[in-house]
């Protein structure tokens, strides 16, 4: 499968409101609607980060973890042009967040392989140029085509 | 310290999910991405903190399922098992809701949990 058929139009923010990694990760959680599951997956998703930053560097964080609150593999990207303090790797403000929650039993098992094709995906500077122009989730979704990854 | 949680299932749920973390983090297909992952030891008194707060009994029959399973919690859904996808009897759908100890899958013995 390819990267952009992950993504459904309303799991797709392109203007967050948060300023910092707990106000991101809580409002990537919302665009998920698991409702009263929201916490359980903050939780996680916290300890994940406490044993290192997800924000890889370059502006982009990609937080993700395997939780029973989700019965499918899910993706949602936000983006935040003023950029937010994520305690990236190299210190700078992250820009565009991909957050990755799996079952832990996935038929497919794509869960490390849609990992990589986010990795990939955020090492071509190009796409990031091109994610920070997008003006709408339907730009956001051509980028993702258009990338072929 | 482990949060607060309300009920065993919430607590199994809690715990698997942790060390499902902890198999991810060890994973080396996973290393090769290049993400930090400081000391997963940290993970382990989580998992341990988490473990005292179940009740011993499910703790010991959770343990000794797991003996045989990687993952000895696993959802129910459509009446579907999702550790051995063997049909599970809908009459006895109805007590998980009722029960806080969770019930096990008739063919493969896991614990089960339905996704509502």
């Amino acid at each position: 499968m390819k990267l952009v058929e992950f993504f459904a139009p309303d799991e797709v923010d392109l203007d967050l409101d948060a300023e910092g990694k707990e106000e991101a990760l809580r409002e990537l959680i919302g665009l998920l609607s698991v409702n009263e599951k929201a916490d359980e997956l903050f939780s996680l998703l916290k300890k994940r980060e406490n044993l290192g930053s997800t924000g890889i560097g370059k502006g982009i964080a990609i937080p993700h973890c395997r939780s029973l609150v989700v019965d499918r593999l899910r993706v949602v990207y936000g983006r935040k042009p003023e950029g937010l303090d994520f305690a990236a790797v190299d210190g700078k403000a992250v820009h565009h967040l991909f957050l990755i929650v799996a079952p832990p039993i996935e038929i497919s098992n794509q869960y490390l392989p849609v990992l990589g094709k986010i990795a990939q995906f955020c090492k071509n500077p190009k796409n990031l140029a091109r994610l920070d122009e997008v003006e709408s989730e339907a730009e956001f979704f051509e980028v993702l085509e258009q990338a072929d990854v | 310290m482990t949060e607060h949680l309300d009920t065993t299932m919430e607590r199994l749920i809690a715990l698997q999910d942790l060390l499902q973390l902890k198999r991810d983090l060890e994973d080396r297909s996973y290393e090769e991405l290049g993400f930090e992952t400081g000391d997963v030891s940290a993970i382990d008194a989580e998992i341990e903190s988490l473990e005292q707060e179940i009740d011993p009994a499910v703790m010991r029959r959770y343990q000794s399922i797991r003996r045989k399973y990687d993952r000895p919690l696993v959802p129910v859904r459509r009446g579907v098992c999702y550790g051995c996808f063997v049909q599970f009897p809908t009459a006895r759908l109805a007590e998980m809701s009722e029960h806080d100890a969770p019930i096990l899958c008739e063919s493969c013995g896991r614990m089960l949990y339905q996704i509502p």
